[in-house]
């Protein structure tokens, strides 16, 4: 029986740990870093084998749920606006195309799967859901790490030696109600870099000029650092780490590529779109390519709350909004993705490499619109589309009724529907990670599982959803 | 016993043949509080086989058993800690240096850092119990009300759910911090609060905020209960009075019973049921939270707040949680199991029996001897165990949760007896030889020490208080809205144009607000959003790259729009004095010799540049932003 890992095991040294991060902050001298004892089904064989079919992951949230009905599930409704003009696509779905002209191009590459359910209705905690991988649940919230922090710690094994940037970044994630999680249980060095795109394009894409005065005022702080190192040691490990985050951030912001990452050119914003999402992506696409060390990207589109005027032109807030900025920049950014071959094999393009999830945390009430012209949270069914990593485009799973209002076919081998959890089974799987494994030692003693198979309500499978490769 | 404190530095400074003594200090006996840090290191450092070296060894073995005359027991809370490590042969740090303890007990006590005039005269008062007057002083500033107003609006989440009310509980918590109104009177009033409006009735705001949305849809007519899901709030609110007054985390048994899930959490609450957990909100049974409604719309964050409901149901369906399986409804403490008296207000003897039961008290001064010590006797602050206090009963297989139980109870009976006067309790902690020892600890530091208070923990500065750091360094205020003018009609009228000043603090604030760059560096050093749980304040990669990058500080170090530099530049020609200020403005200490010297030979390059870079690189050290 072999035994049981620790944390440690599965991290590099601390020497790699310096490579990134550091030993990390846990304490303010007032904590220690336990190590965890990670349970990597050991003791009964893991019935999960996964794919490994993907270096990265980017998950693009339509926070705030974007209406399934007159999107990716799309249903003839009284609510529905008059100037919706609903097509075939050459894969026989049919799809909004004069809303969505852009991804339209891109649906040969998506597979929806329409089969979702949630356990949440409210934003907080669905949004919550969709970071966490798991229903909220305040008594250990403190300690839950988001997804992304998870994949970072574990993919740390396999940073090498020359990748500097984070393996966690995300977009405007501070939009949405629930904020960045932290990192929970997990050291701080796995904690996301939330970037607002347009700052970022400000502030990291130092030139010429900048990266000369910042090695300039380092030599300055160096200088400061090397009279007091000795002094500072008395104050413990946590200050000491301190300085070994803001070496590796200064090894960032002066390797060359980071700043690159920041550039976008006149033709992105147009493509693109010059909007907060559109930039996103672009910045998205960009760190992909450099291929320096960031293997998860959470994009938030915050704002698709349309319980009012949804279809209202007059408002300055309405669905059609929030399409234009969604449509042309997730499209732009599969197509880029497909359109660049990886640096190992030039038949297989960084698309190959990537997995590409889209979702809300639910779906919007079917049927007519409310009182005050909107739709409001909806539960029930709802869809999540993918793409890339071998993902089989052009493909329906699962089934709502006429109303887009309960499931009628959930699109899988079971009989309950899939949710959340079954996305970050599949996210796992796709990355190599064998997502049986739990986390025992947590600081209130509950084990983390990977994946949570209690849900809220009862036990639900957790397979990850193999039909969307095909077959 | 102060002399062997002088002897224990004096020494070193007689016998570390090496260093020179500091070229501020030329008398005979040099003032300790006045000695850079640097003459300190040696006894620290130091192996070599020199006298000071066999001092060192002398003197910090010495300190395993601590000499109770090495460090004062000022207070009640000394004798408990102290008695404890000598009882144990722990090692302690020695006390902070004067220049360590302005800036520390500054930024903990109104989350600010001392200016230079605030330090010298500090440093230049000769009485001999100029600490104590300095931690009144503190105490007394309108600083202090901002501090630990800001602290409760996050502890209460206090955002746009509270709508308009927000700024209304913010100016309310403000007034009593600073007129020391008794804690536990405010907490009841929150707690017994009703009124037409959250706007009008400060203390309503937190009951408004925990509301629970019922079903989307039309109001149908102005008391529309359904808008809001009555149940669930009187749940919510049972948890937030749990938490907040008492430390004590009840959300587990709003879902269900202890019995099953909670042996290995929680001892006491393991024995609870989800029937106690009723009883306890059904103190709020009788309670209505109705949301104004226009234009058939409920306005989510304007209530009204009344008790004319008939009493908790039991068997009502929730939102959030499992649902209600029935069981008695009647109100009872879940403490003491005492109901409240027949024909009071139910809200008004929840407020009694809570703020008088003994663990009021205990949360209440734990809380915040942790935000203040670092770290709470009983750790984390909303978390007690009330199964594992008592140090003569202690369920087997689990360890006594309070570190120091006397303590704890002592803490708790001198905030009662002085009528829950915070003033007080924060005077008493900020006095006593525990908060005031270094953070710096001779020898080797082990985790075991921990619980022992053996030394001053360190912390990172909290968003606001970094902010606000950087901004005081520099003398490049913040701006966060709030100036107030008069309408152009009372101009017209003739009536003098009345313009308030603007919010220029990030402690100030009543809720954030910020956007675009400042709200990038804010929320990189955790500054709560007050929607989610909490989050713990944690240390990422980001940060360092904040303060290198973000505009909030590289727009502050440059000579312009009458900045620290620029002032120090055109004030002095000597290029040593402006290093000594800048120095002395952002870390609250003067420069090293050695430090003095780069700092000039940088700016002895190139003026301007070298100055701006010597104030970036300032507020880029760890110790900047850290408190110590």
């Amino acid at each position: 029986m072999k035994p049981i890992r620790t944390i440690g095991d599965i991290l590099p040294t601390r020497r790699d740990l310096l490579r990134y991060g550091g030993l990390g902050l846990a304490a303010a001298s007032a904590e220690t870093f336990l190590p965890l004892r990670v349970r990597a089904a050991t003791t009964t064989p893991s019935k999960f084998r996964p794919r490994g079919n993907a270096k990265n992951v980017v998950f693009y949230e339509i926070s705030g749920a974007i209406s399934h009905l007159e999107s990716f599930d799309f249903k003839e409704s009284p609510g529905m606006p008059k100037d919706i003009q609903v097509s075939k696509l050459s894969t026989g779905i049919y799809f909004p195309t004069n809303f969505f002209p852009n991804i339209s191009r891109v649906m040969d590459k998506v597979a929806i799967v329409r089969s979702f359910v949630s356990h949440e209705e409210v934003h907080l905690r669905g949004q919550y859901y969709v970071q966490a991988g798991r229903p909220l649940n305040v008594a250990f919230a403190k300690e839950i790490p988001s997804l992304g922090s998870v994949v970072a710690s574990e993919l740390e094994a396999r940073r090498r030696e020359s990748d500097t940037f984070p393996t966690y970044v995300s977009f405007n994630l501070e939009t949405n109600q629930v904020g960045a999680l932290s990192t929970g249980f997990l050291p701080p060095q796995y904690s996301v870099f939330d970037l607002n795109p347009q700052q970022a394009l400000k502030g990291m894409s130092l030139d010429q000029k900048a990266t000369e005065l910042l090695e300039e005022r380092w030599r300055v702080l160096e200088g400061l650092r090397e009279i007091n190192r000795e002094r500072m040691k008395g104050f413990g490990r946590g200050v000491e780490a301190y300085e070994d985050f803001s070496v590796t951030g200064k090894k960032l912001l002066t390797d060359r590529r980071w700043p690159a990452a920041f550039q976008i050119s006149d033709d992105d914003r147009k493509r693109y779109g010059n909007s907060s999402p559109g930039i996103s992506c672009a910045l998205a696409r960009n760190l992909l390519r450099q291929d320096a060390g960031t293997r998860y990207i959470h994009i938030c589109q915050h704002g698709w709350d349309h319980h009012r005027r949804i279809w209202d032109k007059t408002t300055d807030d309405n669905h059609y909004a929030l399409i234009r900025d969604f449509d042309p920049a997730l499209a732009a950014l599969i197509e880029d993705l497909a359109a660049t071959p990886t640096k190992g094999d030039a038949t297989k393009s960084l698309l190959d490499e990537t997995l590409v999830v889209f979702m809300s945390e639910f779906g919007r009430t079917p049927g007519p619109l409310n009182f005050i012209l909107g739709r409001d949270h909806h539960k029930y069914v709802f869809p999540a589309m993918f793409a890339g990593a071998g993902v089989k485009g052009g493909t329906v799973r699962g089934a709502s009724d006429a109303d887009g209002r309960f499931c009628t076919d959930t699109g899988w081998d079971h009989k309950e529907q899939p949710r959340i959890e079954n996305v970050v089974a599949t996210i796992y799987s796709a990355l190599g990670i064998d997502w049986s494994k739990e986390v025992h030692n947590t600081p209130s003693g509950r084990v983390y599982p990977y994946v949570d198979p209690l849900g809220a309500n009862g036990i639900i499978p957790i397979d990850e959803l193999s039909g969307i490769y095909g077959g | 016993m102060k002399h062997l404190h002088i002897l224990f530095v004096g020494a070193a400074v007689c016998l570390a043949a090496d260093d020179k003594p500091p070229s501020t200090s030329s008398q005979a006996t040099p003032d300790i509080s006045q000695m850079p840090a640097a003459v300190h290191s040696p006894l620290f450092q130091s192996k070599k086989p020199t006298q000071a070296g066999v001092l060192t060894e002398r003197v910090t073995s010495g300190l395993a058993k601590p000499d109770a005359s090495a460090v004062p027991r000022r207070n009640f809370i000394d004798n408990h800690i102290f008695g404890k490590m000598q009882r144990d042969g722990i090692p302690h740090a020695p006390l902070a240096t004067d220049r360590e303890f302005i800036r520390r007990v500054s930024l903990d006590l109104t989350g600010r850092i001392p200016s230079s005039n605030e330090i010298q005269e500090f440093l230049d008062d000769p009485s001999k119990d100029r600490r104590a007057r300095l931690i009144q002083k503190l105490i007394e500033s309108p600083a202090f009300g901002d501090k630990w107003a800001y602290f409760l609006m996050d502890t209460f989440r206090a955002n746009g759910k509270m709508m308009r009310g927000v700024s209304l509980f913010h100016m309310m918590l403000k007034d009593s911090l600073m007129a020391d109104r008794p804690y536990n009177d405010l907490a009841g009033s929150i707690m017994a609060a009703s009124g037409k409006s959250n706007y009008v009735v400060a203390a309503a705001n937190p009951i408004v905020r925990e509301h629970v949305e019922g079903k989307p849809g039309e109001a149908d007519h102005a008391d529309d209960l359904r808008k809001i899901h009555q149940m669930d709030t009187h749940d919510e609110l049972a948890i937030l009075f749990g938490k907040v007054f008492l430390g004590m985390n009840l959300s587990c048994i709003a879902c269900h019973d202890g019995k099953g899930h909670l042996e290995k959490v929680n001892v006491y609450l393991s024995t609870k049921k989800r029937s106690d957990f009723f009883r306890m909100a059904a103190f709020m049974g009788n309670t209505r939270y109705i949301p104004h409604v226009e234009n058939k719309e409920a306005k989510m964050g304007h209530f009204t707040v009344d008790d004319l409901a008939p009493g908790y149901d039991t068997k009502g369906d929730s939102m959030l949680r499992i649902k209600r399986f029935g069981g008695p409804s009647a109100p009872k403490f879940i403490l003491n199991d005492e109901a409240p008296r027949p024909g009071a207000e139910v809200r008004e003897e929840l407020a009694r029996l809570l703020t008088s039961d003994p663990q009021f008290a205990r949360a209440t001064v734990n809380m915040f001897f942790a935000k203040l010590m670092g770290v709470g006797i009983v750790d984390p602050y909303d978390e007690f165990d009330l199964a594992r206090q008592d140090p003569n009963n202690v369920p087997n297989g689990w360890e006594l949760q309070p570190s120091h139980p006397e303590l704890l109870n002592a803490l708790a009976d001198d905030f009662r007896k002085n009528n829950y006067s915070l003033h007080r309790l924060f005077s008493v902690i900020c006095n006593s030889s525990a908060y005031q020892l270094s953070a710096r600890f001779p020898g080797e530091w082990k985790e075991s020490y921990t619980k022992y208070y053996a030394r001053k923990f360190v912390r990172m500065l909290s968003a606001e208080e970094l902010h606000d750091a950087i901004a005081t360094a520099t003398s490049r205020p913040g701006n966060f809205g709030g100036a107030r003018r008069s309408s152009a009609q009372a101009v017209a009228n003739g009536e003098e144009a009345e313009v308030s000043q603007p919010v220029q603090m990030a402690m100030q604030v009543a809720a954030p607000r910020n956007s675009g760059e400042l709200k990038s560096f804010m929320q990189a050093f955790g500054q709560a959003n007050r929607g989610t749980p909490a989050r713990p304040s944690q240390p990422s990669p980001l940060q360092p790259i904040m303060l290198m990058r973000s505009s909030v500080v590289t727009d502050r170090v440059l000579a312009a729009k009458d900045s620290r530099v620029q002032r120090l530049l055109d004030s002095y020609k000597d290029d040593g004095k402006v290093v000594d200020e800048l120095f002395t403005a952002t870390l609250a200490r003067p420069p090293l010799p050695e430090e003095r010297t780069l700092a000039t030979s940088v700016m002895a390059k190139s003026r301007t540049e070298g100055a701006q870079n010597v104030q970036w690189a300032l507020l880029n050290l760890v110790e900047f932003l850290y408190n110590f």
